[in-house]
């Protein structure tokens, strides 16, 4: 059982709802991923296909009026050493669990991270304060685990860094303090919810670096979200392509860029402009992605798609098939195409 | 006959930001956001303009076309009669007239299309001021130009927040073309759109210039998109131009370390070229406060002591290929495609 | 864009949606004012304070018609009379559907020599509507005698609030007051709009010494106290004024003062407007200044404007009546609720006639009906968002 003890968290059948007067809005709508431990999933698609609510979802953090339904089964171990099992998605949200579960078991890096830090505070007392509420209770210790960590994510002289307020670092300096947070109290698992798309490509290029060496050497699992097929391919090793609410694509990433089964992930491999190919036209997808609510029955995506048939594709909901061993997509004319 | 060869003729491209301070607002620096820029384009080219924020790429899209007043410089514009202005040298009324032939794209789909006006009020507003349509006739064009960018012309009467991100960009597309002009600068013009929806928005660009004979001045951070677009490439780097030339020579055999490290740095959508990148220490410098000697030399990894001390000149190296660096010719730089 | 702004950003207008199904036009082709219309709409205090200040101001508007006595009327055997009760049950014919008052008898308590009134059950007036009573001439042009409601007899009287010393009926005086204190909210911002908007648009158009100058101007304007700022102006009103030229008098010492914010306002939203792509947009159009402002600019903060101006009327209506309530703003025989509390200035009236603070029970709904509207109209004015 050496696969299932790899897997540190998994997820079955997430929904995230949003009840409004005016319909069930489904943010996420039935969601299936298991992250291994020391990899990277990398979750990819369009705004507005629910990558984002999935990994608010994981830390119970999803905005009112949201609700969060299915499981969620993180692993952990207990202090004594033996493994237990727990179901986020059954914990009270404002709970003292998913608070020691924040930071501690799962951290989370956001896009921008002048929001993330509060401006009134040093870059020190921020860090510490996560290091204090989960790692220990000493104060010189917790300076010193600081220190630490902002000259493991390559901040040069952590020692002044430590003194200063967010507004006084650069770009990728306050996304490495950021990252430097995240990791201090030693997470299982790291969120990174687009983080390097306000940053520079060559300081993303750095970042991105950053990330991966501190994967390796502390062996968390990284869920990667981005809208980037470009960093996908250059971060993760598992990828799940989404689509309105619901995973259309999940499989490793070798196979997602060279063999890619779903209409809707192949023809977004075809219209990024790539340094790579030379062509005069890219493949475009028609139309827009639809508003997630009171939608028809049907796959998603028959909207958009140029294989989509009448009668076949629109009358019931798609189920997630898998058609190689990890290798499973949400379509049912996989075998046609 | 260099009155035929450019619709855009730029020189010593300068504009300089000043930095006031204090309570009399003295003006104690400037901020070089473009910095003695030369750029040319031809009629039916497309330059793409690459950089990193703060590179001075936007400034020198609005300088071009009088957004803003540039500090010094010439730009030479050959209008619809074929006669060839400097833009920076008009006054008032020349500019408005020349400005049916000069247009802009923005980058933010959203606050570039006044809310509260219809569709039809939006891309009629450049007929109307330059008294060029009106009546039934005015809407007439508008619905043309709406078909034309794709867009269903029975929607004239609806408002912009009934759009997607995509339909609205349609729009401005629509409202830069209304003037049937022969220069459009894209400013960032699919940068804030969904991949999918970007590739049909590079794709109108691309038909609408082969159709209407066009000019773009594409400016983009992304690689992937100047490349697909360009057919000439200007890098700038901190207000400066380090390097241009034709696309595919620029990306098979750049000739700036900056340029190289920028190509290597962009991520590829495949796993099986994992790159191994140059991976630039430090940040963009602060144009308020650039470095000595050539701007990129503290991130160089070829710098040498005459980097620190001298600024580069503009050097041709090849055929239509110039670069700003010391040893443009000299360094053997890595390129994005495998020859 | 991460997925979640665009859903929250989408969760905030899902409502117009629902158009579409109905007859109604749909969000597609709806203009600013529809949307905000919309929006505005599910503020459900605010439509209340609405539908309540639209009332106050019909009532003010007609209020000869609606007051049941005249204002300068004196009912000298009822002075200083507490509020009528209103009954259905009469001893002899048991309940009636038509409500009535008992006449007032008045006693004097020979110890204490205290007025006290009480009911007089054999006179019975009941109370009709559109009853004739005191002829009076509507707007000074029109005149009739019918009233709203009243007893219809010549010898009764009904004072739902109760009376002054000098015997007028309150309730009559306050609806008189609300013409006054009412319209003087609304007249009063007019001069301010005027000046605020002009001054604010060019210290935000034109920037540079005009700008300068403007806004220097009013950090000195709004570092000076209000309240004595007032009574230094409103000493300097000569006192052979009438009500009318005192009215108009105040109303611009109160310009001159409140004008401030709005410029403030004004001057803001013209300089990040000027900053909006949409602008720069159109000035690449080739549209000049004054299309600019007339097309783009002025309907982009109309809105925010009468919302402004919402919020301000209930602190020009507060300003005179202070003013009044202090004895230099309006004077009486003018009836405003402010002159009105003057009467309610004494610890010992109050402690025998409470019924004289009844004004400023009608300020306090007015002041609190205006800022709940104030506040459903702000978050409506910006429908984009």
């Amino acid at each position: 059982m050496s696969q299932q003890e790899n897997v540190i968290l998994e997820m079955k059948d997430v929904k995230v709802q949003f009840r409004l007067d005016e319909g069930l809005l489904k943010a996420v709508d039935g969601v299936d991923l298991r992250i291994k431990r020391g990899k990277t999933l990398g979750i990819v698609g369009e705004s507005g296909c629910g990558k984002s609510v999935t990994s608010q979802a994981l830390l119970r953090i999803v905005p009112k009026p949201g609700e969060v339904q299915g499981e969620i089964r993180l692993t952990r171990k207990k202090k004594d050493g033996s493994l237990e099992v727990v179901d986020l998605a059954k914990l009270d949200a404002r709970g003292k669990e998913i608070r020691d579960i924040r930071g501690a078991e799962i951290a989370m890096i956001f896009q921008e991270p002048m929001k993330a830090f509060s401006p009134i505070h040093t870059i020190g007392n921020q860090i510490m304060e996560a290091i204090l509420l989960h790692t220990t209770d000493d104060q010189d210790e917790a300076y010193r685990i600081g220190v630490e960590i902002l000259k493991k994510v390559g901040m040069s002289n952590p020692e002044q860094r430590m003194s200063e307020y967010p507004h006084q670092l650069s770009g990728g300096m306050r996304q490495r303090a950021m990252i430097a947070m995240a990791l201090s109290c030693s997470p299982s698992i790291l969120i990174a919810d687009e983080p390097t798309t306000a940053l520079d490509v060559t300081v993303q290029a750095q970042v991105l670096q950053l990330i991966n060496d501190l994967k390796s050497s502390h062996d968390t699992s990284v869920i990667f979200i981005t809208h980037d097929l470009g960093v996908i391919a250059e971060m993760s090793d598992d990828v799940a392509v989404m689509y309105l609410g619901k995973v259309v694509e999940y499989t490793d990433v070798d196979t997602l860029f060279h063999h890619p089964k779903h209409p809707y992930t192949k023809a977004l491999l075809n219209s990024i402009p790539s340094v790579m190919r030379e062509s005069k036209r890219l493949e475009s997808i028609e139309g827009t992605v639809p508003f997630p609510m009171n939608l028809p029955k049907g796959c998603g995506f028959y909207t958009r798609c140029k294989l989509a048939k009448d009668g076949v594709c629109n009358v019931e909901d798609v189920p997630l098939v898998e058609v190689t061993a990890g290798h499973s997509v949400r379509c049912l004319l996989v075998d046609e195409v | 006959m260099t009155q035929q060869e450019f619709v855009l003729d730029v020189r010593s491209m300068k504009k300089y930001f000043p930095i006031k301070q204090g309570f009399m607002k003295k003006t104690v620096g400037f901020v070089r956001a473009v910095d003695d820029v030369h750029i040319q384009i031809r009629p039916g080219e497309t330059l793409g303009l690459v950089g990193e924020s703060g590179c001075g790429k936007t400034t020198l899209g609005r300088c071009v076309l009088r957004a803003i007043e540039p500090t010094s410089g010439t730009a030479l514009f050959q209008d619809r009669q074929g006669q060839v202005k400097d833009v920076l040298k008009l006054n008032n009324h020349d500019l408005r007239a020349i400005r049916r032939d000069m247009q802009l794209i923005f980058q933010d789909p959203y606050s570039s299309l006044n809310p509260r006006m219809t569709v039809l009020n939006i891309i009629a507003e450049p007929l109307i001021c330059n008294g060029l349509a009106r009546g039934e006739a005015l809407k007439e064009r508008v619905k043309e130009l709406m078909e034309m960018v794709g867009l269903n012309s029975r929607h004239l009467e609806r408002y912009p927040h009934a759009f997607s991100g995509g339909q609205r960009q349609r729009i401005g597309i629509a409202r830069a073309l209304a003037t049937n002009p022969k220069f459009i600068v894209c400013d960032e013009a699919v940068s804030a759109l969904d991949v999918s929806v970007q590739a049909q928005i590079i794709n109108l660009l691309q038909d609408l210039q082969e159709k209407l004979h066009l000019s773009y001045l594409f400016i983009s951070h992304d690689l992937g998109v100047i490349q697909h677009i360009s057919n000439r490439v200007g890098v700038m780097y901190v207000g400066k131009m380090v390097e241009t030339a034709a696309t595919k020579e620029l990306f098979r055999n750049p000739q700036h370390p900056y340029t190289e490290a920028l190509l290597s740095a962009k991520p590829v959508p495949d796993p099986r070229k994992k790159s191994n990148r140059i991976i630039l220490a430090g940040e963009v410098a602060n144009p308020a406060n650039p470095p000595s000697g050539c701007y990129f030399h503290p991130r160089c990894p070829y710098a040498q002591d005459i980097c620190k001390s001298q600024a580069p000149e503009w050097k041709q190296v090849g055929e239509g290929h110039y670069s700003a660096c010391h040893f443009a010719g000299e360094l053997q730089l890595q390129g994005a495609v495998a020859q | 864009m991460s997925g979640l702004t665009t859903v929250i950003n989408q969760l905030r207008r899902p409502r117009t949606r629902r158009k579409k199904k109905t007859d109604q036009p749909s969000m597609e082709v709806a203009s600013q004012w529809q949307l905000m219309w919309w929006k505005f709409k599910k503020h459900k205090l605010a439509v209340i304070s609405a539908v309540v200040l639209i009332l106050m101001y019909l009532i003010a508007l007609f209020s000869e018609f609606v007051s049941p006595n005249l204002s300068a009327t004196r009912f000298t055997a009822y002075k200083n009379a507490p509020p009528q009760k209103i009954h259905f049950v009469d001893a002899e014919s048991g309940f009636q559907l038509r409500p009535f008052v008992y006449g007032m008898k008045e006693k004097i308590d020979e110890e204490t020599f205290l007025r006290t009134f009480s009911e007089d059950k054999t006179k019975k007036y009941p109370i009709q509507f559109f009853a004739k009573g005191e002829p009076y001439k509507l707007w000074g042009v029109i005149p009739s005698s019918i009233h709203l409601f009243g007893v219809n007899n010549p010898d009764g009287a009904l004072f739902l609030m109760g009376t002054d010393q000098l015997g007028h009926d309150l309730f009559s005086r306050i609806i008189y007051g609300g013409r006054i204190s009412l319209s003087f909210g609304l007249v009063g911002i007019v001069l301010t709009l005027f000046i605020g908007l002009l001054l604010g648009g060019v210290s935000g158009y034109l920037g540079g010494v005009s700008d300068t100058i403007i806004q220097r101007i009013i950090d000195f304007l709004i570092c000076i106290p209000t309240i004595p700022l007032w009574m230094a102006l409103s000493a300097a009103v000569p006192r052979e004024w009438s009500a009318t030229q005192m009215y108009f008098g105040l109303i611009i010492i109160f310009s001159i003062i409140g004008w401030t914010g709005l410029a403030r306002v004004v001057r803001g939203k013209i300089l990040s407007l000027r900053e909006e792509d949409f602008t720069m947009a159109a000035r690449l159009a080739g549209a000049g200044d004054l299309r600019i402002i007339r097309k783009h600019l002025l309907p982009s903060f109309a809105s925010y404007i009468i919302v402004n101006v919402t919020l301000s009327i209930p602190a020009t209506i507060l300003g005179e009546t202070s003013l009044s309530f202090l004895g230099i703003g309006l004077q009486a025989p003018a009836v405003s609720w402010g002159v009105l509390l003057q009467d309610a200035q004494n610890l010992e009236t109050l402690a025998h006639h409470p019924w004289l603070l009844w004004p400023a029970a009608f300020i306090m709904l007015t002041v609190l009906m205006f800022n709940f509207l104030g506040d459903g109209l702000r978050d409506a004015a910006d429908p984009y968002k």
